[in-house]
């Protein structure tokens, strides 16, 4: 039976665990770019905030993934008496860790933004509408969007470990197929066909954004 | 008018510029010489209210600014009545040298025929071809005369130039030179100017003031670039002729001046 037979045999539970792998990556993705731009926006201005937010980035970054999930699913709900879906509980975890790499990305170009451009921009008279809307936020977001893609490829990729907390997401699936199959060589093939299809596109046109960004950037 | 009364500028608890003193009339243009780290670039930021003076008072027209500021520090520059080419130019990267251009023309001060006043100097320096290229596709001298195009599209009242000739050939700086001196006597647009090229400010400037350590040393008519009355501005004044026309005689100047 080759890679395809299996992907046409199991489709429905494929299918199933893909869309949990979706619905889990679309919620990671919206949490962490929604507060943590919040986050970066707020601790780019002050002093205090910036110290806060990388105490507690460089705090997270050293305790990995899994920890964190596992710390969230047991011993949290043990010690706070309640008990979370897994799946939700995956949400909290990865979502948490995107908040923080998000900001992490916004913060330092919010911070090192080049003032003369909007100097030169109020020398010229330009309405402040206008400042942000053509000049700003170009040129912020030219500078976010390549890291930011990289790193919500990462974050899809993290939610993998959410089959250790019993999500029934592609991953879990896949091993559940493997476990009656054993076909570990295509099952596990299809699983990255699915990961190329997405992150390679993805990783793609975040190299691609960065030359051509990176080029529009500088003056010379 | 523009007057610029005792200003001086401390940056890192340095003073750059000290109490320095002029005035400029309306159609009549400035030029600021003086050798590198003189603070003249510091003294433009300064005027310009781009980086206000740390003390002193600067009067545009009918504004009138003293320093150190009151009201928290707050205060409202008269741009683009008065408009500034920096020496960086802070071309915005990510638009093309017409864009750039074009984006000031949103200014509600700016005028009814910016367009068409942004055509006619797109011609008038040859910058056709170039227009709708991002400013890091095209030459310095092309970047310098972009960033002059989009301060003049405004029809600004005031103009200051930081060394804004700095990357253009003979044939570049000599149609600069006719649309400054043209601006000031037909739109009476108030200009300073600084440059390295005495030549320049001999034609353009009414008035010349020199400038060493932060500080006003010599001021007068465009005379005093030929005939100049402190030992300092002499010395710069022999030492920029001696690059400018170098000859057997001024390569001795130049070494005994320890320059080589």
């Amino acid at each position: 039976m080759g890679t395809l037979d299996i992907i046409f045999k199991y489709r429905d539970g494929l299918i199933a665990g893909l869309l949990v792998t979706l619905r889990l990556c679309l919620l990671i993705w919206a949490i962490g770019i929604g507060f943590g731009s919040v986050l970066g926006f707020y601790s780019a201005r002050s002093l205090f905030a910036t110290r806060i937010l990388r105490f507690c980035s460089f705090f997270l970054s050293s305790i990995p993934i899994l920890v964190v999930l596992f710390w969230l699913h047991y011993p949290a709900q043990a010690l706070l008496g309640i008990v979370v879906q897994p799946f939700w509980t995956a949400v909290v975890a990865i979502g948490l860790i995107n908040i923080f790499t998000v900001a992490d990305i916004v913060r330092p170009v919010l911070q090192q933004f080049p003032k003369q451009y909007l100097t030169a921009a109020k020398v010229y008279g330009i309405p402040p509408g206008s400042i942000i809307r053509h000049i700003q936020l170009p040129l912020i977001l030219r500078q976010i969007i390549p890291p930011l893609l990289i790193s919500q490829v990462t974050m899809l990729q993290a939610t993998l470990f959410a089959s250790l907390i019993s999500v029934d997401e592609i991953f879990r699936v896949a091993q559940q197929i493997n476990s009656t199959e054993y076909r570990p060589v295509q099952i596990y093939t299809a699983l990255a066909l699915f990961f190329i299809s997405i992150c390679l596109p993805l990783n793609g046109i975040a190299i691609w954004l960065q030359k051509r960004f990176s080029h529009d950037l500088s003056e010379s | 008018m523009l007057i610029v009364k005792n200003i001086s500028k401390i940056l890192s608890g340095k003073e750059i510029v000290r109490d320095v003193s002029f005035d400029v009339n309306p159609g009549k243009a400035l030029a600021i010489v003086g050798p590198n780290g003189a603070g003249k670039s510091v003294l433009m930021r300064a005027v310009s209210l781009t980086d206000p003076p740390t003390s002193g008072e600067i009067g545009i027209d009918t504004h009138s600014f003293a320093f150190p500021a009151l009201n928290n520090g707050t205060f409202t520059p008269p741009w683009p009545q008065m408009t500034v080419v920096f020496q960086q130019l802070f071309l915005w990267p990510h638009m093309t040298l017409r864009e750039n251009a074009l984006l000031p023309l949103k200014s509600p001060s700016a005028p009814r025929d910016g367009v068409e006043r942004l055509e006619y100097f797109i011609d008038l320096f040859n910058l056709r071809d170039v227009v709708d290229r991002r400013p890091n596709r095209t030459s310095l001298g092309q970047r310098q005369m972009a960033a002059l195009i989009r301060a003049l599209v405004l029809k600004p009242k005031w103009l200051i130039l930081d060394e804004t000739t700095s990357a253009l050939d003979v044939e570049q700086t000599q149609r600069v030179l006719c649309l400054l001196k043209e601006l000031k006597q037909e739109a009476a647009t108030g200009i300073i100017f600084i440059t390295h090229l005495l030549g320049f400010a001999a034609a353009l400037a009414d008035e010349v003031l020199f400038l060493d350590g932060g500080q006003l040393v010599e001021r007068g008519e465009v005379e005093i670039l030929t005939d100049p009355k402190t030992d300092r501005m002499k010395a710069f004044v022999r030492l920029i002729e001696s690059v400018e026309s170098p000859s057997k005689t001024n390569f001795h100047l130049l070494r005994a001046s320890k320059i080589l």
